[in-house]
């Protein structure tokens, strides 16, 4: 039956090759001409390295951090324990930086986990729908006692990430081609992903600042979302960080709480 | 509504691949059609689609697609067909393709394009996986012929023959792959002048070119279709071979390992333009 052969090649094709498990599978093959094991080894081939050449692309940071051996050493495990669910690779390896996390060879480098959530926030920043971000003009057509009450709309590609190292900087050194030494500095981080029009950028906000964010992503309002941010980081300059996420596009719209969308 | 290219330009076109997307964008190379692997595109937003819709005022477009696994016994993914059937609306392509083979088994994908046993089993699992895509989609699609490195001991009908079957069941057309057809060939030590000759060639709708590799295991050549080199000289052969059995058709190259610059690139597609001019002015000569 169809169905049973490929079930054989679904459970032998993203593990090691081994001539005696892959032997309920090397049975259906003709033996004409080269051995039946090198030419399922093609196959195999081809899926794992091309799922580790996915997971590359997709965490380009962390493998650099990694070493290239390292990081292909690690994906082969991971495609193994949670291999791709549809044929739409490009949301593939969503669940690599928990794995990572867990993986004892790189528990040493605890922050690769951490650079690998903020690929990915980055990842899905690149392929969330598009949309125009919130004009900040809104705000001027409106009373002093209307924008306390406002709640906001994250931009579809808008993500947080909490980190315990300072990655900005190591990202960027990265991107940029920079070598020396490749481990960030401890310290809590919150970094803002976004993707406001065709280029995903990233910042590191500061503590009350991203507790603002948080509270107006949670749903709210500006007043409750400002008391929560002044309660971490005491003297907030709250008006200049608002008008700094509406121009970088944090946001997609606003209305007034228990109002439709405006 | 935005101006499209709704028909091929005229000669051959190339394999769209994200690291020539810039120079795309920037130069407006001439060439006779772009063709995307659709899964590339199906997402929600982001500049890679933004591109796509830029290009396509351009150029005609066709999607090929990977991961549609037409040979799983258990039936295809409803959710990637209607991924499929939203892409199409988006972008009007004038070419949709898939191929004879299958990747996806119990929800898992495996990536790659798998090999059927060639059985009416399999037979009648294809045309019906074909049949539940031209429905939803609302249109026949073409089925390409794949490079294969093993053959199973319960095959019993010659792939040709099988392609053939599925035609005339399914309704569907075919992309013949001349490098695919080459690769088998030696992989498989079968005839690929006989094989092409086949196949029903109304029903070609498109022709795919490639390079490919070349390993020696145990003493013998196993080619392996890695679409990382140029078009290799016994595949040219075949492709005016090809074009001599079946007429000029839209014919691409693909490229997809190695990936040069882009001008090596649609330097491919002008010899195979030549091979076209050369088929076209028989045909005239005929008449």
């Amino acid at each position: 039956m169809l169905r049973d052969i490929q079930a054989e090649f679904a459970q032998r094709l993203l593990n090691p090759r081994s001539d005696r498990e892959d032997e309920a599978l090397l049975v259906h093959l003709d033996e004409t001409g080269i051995r039946r094991e090198e030419r399922l080894a093609v196959y195999r081939n081809n899926v794992q390295a091309s799922l580790i050449e996915v997971l590359i692309a997709a965490y380009p940071v962390t493998a650099k951090l990694a070493g290239d051996k390292n990081f292909r050493f690690a994906a082969s495990r991971f495609l193994r324990s949670d291999p791709p669910n549809q044929a739409r690779l490009l949301a593939y390896g969503a669940g690599f930086a928990d794995w990572v996390a867990a993986f004892e060879p790189a528990a040493g480098q605890p922050w690769l986990a951490e650079m690998a959530r903020l690929e990915w926030a980055r990842n899905e920043a690149l392929f969330a729908a598009d949309g125009d971000p919130l004009d900040a003009q809104i705000l001027t057509k409106l009373s002093a006692d209307e924008i306390p009450e406002l709640v906001f709309l994250g931009h579809p590609a808008t993500r947080m990430v909490h980190a315990s190292y300072r990655l900005d900087r190591l990202w960027r050194a990265v991107q940029e081609g920079e070598t020396g030494r490749q481990e960030p500095e401890a310290g809590d981080e919150n970094i803002l992903v976004l993707r406001p029009g065709l280029r995903v950028d990233q910042v590191a906000l500061t503590p009350g600042d991203a507790a603002l964010v948080e509270g107006l992503l949670a749903g709210k309002t500006l007043a409750e979302a400002a008391e929560a941010a002044l309660a971490v980081e005491a003297g907030l300059d709250l008006q200049s960080i608002l008008f700094g996420h509406l121009s970088r596009g944090t946001f997609a719209a606003c209305r007034r709480s228990g109002m439709h969308s405006g | 509504m935005e101006q499209r290219a709704d028909k091929p330009a005229g000669g051959a076109g190339v394999g769209l691949r994200h690291r020539h997307l810039q120079a795309f964008l920037d130069q407006r190379p001439k060439t006779g059609f772009l063709e995307v692997h659709s899964e590339n595109y199906m997402s929600a937003g982001g500049p890679r689609r933004r591109a796509l819709f830029d290009l396509r005022r351009d150029y005609a477009l066709s999607l090929h697609g990977v991961g549609l696994s037409l040979g799983s016994a258990e039936g295809l993914e409803r959710s990637h067909l209607d991924r499929l059937a939203r892409l199409i609306a988006d972008y009007e392509p004038f070419l949709v393709s898939e191929h004879l083979a299958w990747s996806v088994h119990n929800g898992l994908y495996l990536n790659d394009l798998l090999p059927l046993p060639y059985t009416e089993e399999a037979l009648a699992v294809v045309c019906r996986n074909i049949e539940q895509t031209q429905e939803a989609l609302g249109r026949s699609i073409l089925l390409e012929n794949p490079s294969s490195y093993l053959a199973f001991k319960a095959s019993r009908i010659p792939e040709a023959e099988f392609l053939a079957a599925v035609v005339k069941k399914s309704g569907c057309g075919l992309l013949l792959d001349v490098n695919n057809v080459y690769v088998s060939a030696v992989n498989q030590a079968f005839d690929a002048h006989a094989y092409i000759e086949a196949l029903p060639a109304d029903a070609v709708g498109e022709i795919h070119l490639a390079g490919h590799a070349s390993r020696a295991i145990d003493g013998e050549r196993l080619l392996i279709d890695d679409h990382g080199s140029r078009v290799a000289d016994p595949v040219w052969e075949l492709y005016r071979f090809a074009l001599r059995k079946v007429g000029a058709r839209p014919s691409l190259i693909e490229w997809d390992s190695a990936l040069p610059p882009l001008d090596v690139l649609l330097g491919e597609a002008v010899k195979a333009d030549a091979c076209l001019a050369d088929v076209e002015s028989e045909v005239l000569g005929v008449a």
